[in-house]
């Protein structure tokens, strides 16, 4: 697969950095400075010493200016269809991913523990794969340890973490950005990783995305964005000045959010087969190759959680308060 | 002859979680959630009783027959409509079923995700090489 993504010849100069995921190691290898500062700013607080021997190696190639992009890049790219964004082919345990949206060509050697990841520019990276970069590639790592890369935010309490799970606009990320400004601990707003085994909950990005017109709720936001109105959605990068960012939690409660009307947050217990619903069918449609593991996985680590459901105000001050409280009584 | 359905593997997963279930069709993007009781009957399915061995064991004080005969045949229609199970050719002789108390199923489906469906359908690949999609 390495010569697929244009990756092996002896005369390439890697700068190679660890990070750690729980006790996994991941070595990263970036061809070059800039891409190595694009890439590891998400998973800045994940950064430990160096480790000759990791759990997963990732190669990053991206072109060189006046450069070809590689034929197998070219060839998805040629094949572009308007209607799917994303094609997956599975060979014996490597996964290959394209994803026209992104322009990103992944691949995933489950055998030989190795990860490759491709674009022709750097230039054309979106805003959601500088904010959150190479979730499939951590899909993949995830499912081969037993754990699951899942759509959802998570923030805590002296080590007692929820995951706030939802689609698009249910109040997930308002809350846990909310929860993360003021203090709370926190591990990431739109993907995080469970390992049912330990029932804990691993951070993967130290990032935050938000829609602009947020701001109404989450007031002084786009501050902290480090792009430009003109895309999408707005993003940042947290560092421990700005919040209390951890890399693990006990995984101590599930809470689905909805926006409400006025002032007051509310929340109720509810039963777990909601949950399941809800994360599930938000996370499998967005990871190509999961099934049946992947349900299993989640159904794992959620049957013994308490799970709520939280109408939430536009007031972050009471949201944080009910946060408060539902964490302290878990 | 008895009408047997079995789950439509692998397009579609399940998996239950307090007595109730969840299942997930990937090929359409919809999902859906059992009920206990449709969640019962989708095991017997899966279990090879047949539909008509499903509806015979119903029991209860002052049940409707019809109505029973009805909602099951309607709820399994449904299952095979959503294409979330297939008429099973299986040649084994069907299970005994015992009786059954009866509760009306319900399956509540959700479409709310099929804009996230994005993905091409998997594709195998040969010996050829990559990325060049297997023969059919």
């Amino acid at each position: 697969m390495n010569q697929l993504f244009g990756i092996g010849k002896e005369t390439e100069q890697w700068r190679r950095t660890t990070i750690a995921l729980d006790k996994f190691y991941v070595n990263m290898h970036f061809p070059t400075d800039q891409s190595q500062a694009i890439f590891l700013r998400p998973f800045a607080h994940l950064i430990t010493e160096a480790q000759s021997d990791a759990d997963l190696n990732l190669f990053v190639n991206h072109g060189k200016s006046g450069e070809k992009p590689l034929k197998a890049w070219q060839h998805f790219e040629n094949d572009s269809s308007d209607e799917k964004k994303l094609h997956v082919y599975n060979k014996d345990g490597q996964h290959l991913l394209y994803n026209h949206d992104s322009k990103v060509l992944t691949g995933y050697d489950s055998h030989e523990h190795t990860a490759y990841y491709y674009i022709p520019s750097l230039d054309m990276l979106p805003f959601y794969e500088k904010a959150a970069p190479m979730r499939m590639i951590f899909h993949h790592f995830a499912k081969s340890n037993g754990w699951s890369l899942v759509h959802g935010a998570s923030i805590g309490m002296d080590g007692k973490g929820i995951l706030l799970i939802g689609r698009g606009g249910s109040g997930k990320t308002t809350t846990a950005l909310s929860a993360a400004l003021a203090g709370f601990e926190y591990l990431g707003d739109d993907y995080v990783i469970l390992n049912p085994k330990t029932q804990s909950i691993l951070s993967l990005y130290a990032s935050g995305k938000f829609r602009w017109d947020s701001e109404t709720i989450l007031h002084g936001i786009e501050k902290l964005a480090v792009n430009s109105k003109d895309e999408e959605k707005g993003y940042f990068f947290l560092n421990r000045k700005l919040a209390n960012l951890e890399k693990k939690l006990t995984f101590s409660g599930l809470v689905i959010p909805s926006i409400g009307e006025g002032t007051e947050t509310t929340f109720r217990r509810i039963p777990a087969a909601k949950a399941l619903l809800v994360l599930a069918s938000s996370t499998i449609f967005q990871m190509p190759g999961s099934g049946n593991k992947t349900l299993r996985n989640i159904s794992d680590a959620i049957k013994n959680i308490p799970v709520y459901e939280m109408v939430l105000g536009n007031d972050t001050e009471m949201i944080n308060k009910q946060l408060n409280e539902l964490i302290k009584g878990l | 002859m008895e009408k047997t359905l079995k789950p439509n593997e692998p397009n579609v997963i399940s998996e239950p979680m307090e007595g109730e279930l969840v299942v997930i069709n990937l090929e359409s993007g919809c999902y859906y959630s059992l009920n206990r009781a449709a969640a019962k009957i989708w095991s017997y399915l899966d279990k090879g009783i047949s539909v008509e061995q499903i509806i015979a064991a119903q029991q209860g004080d002052g049940l409707d027959e019809t109505e029973v005969n009805d909602t099951i045949a309607s709820f399994c229609g449904f299952l095979e409509e959503e294409m979330l199970m297939i008429a099973s050719a299986s040649d084994q002789d069907l299970l005994e079923y015992e009786s059954d108390s009866y509760e009306k199923p319900v399956i509540e489906k959700f479409s709310d995700m099929q804009e996230m469906l994005l993905l091409d359908p998997i594709h195998e690949v040969s010996e050829m090489g990559w990325p060049n999609e297997a023969d059919k």
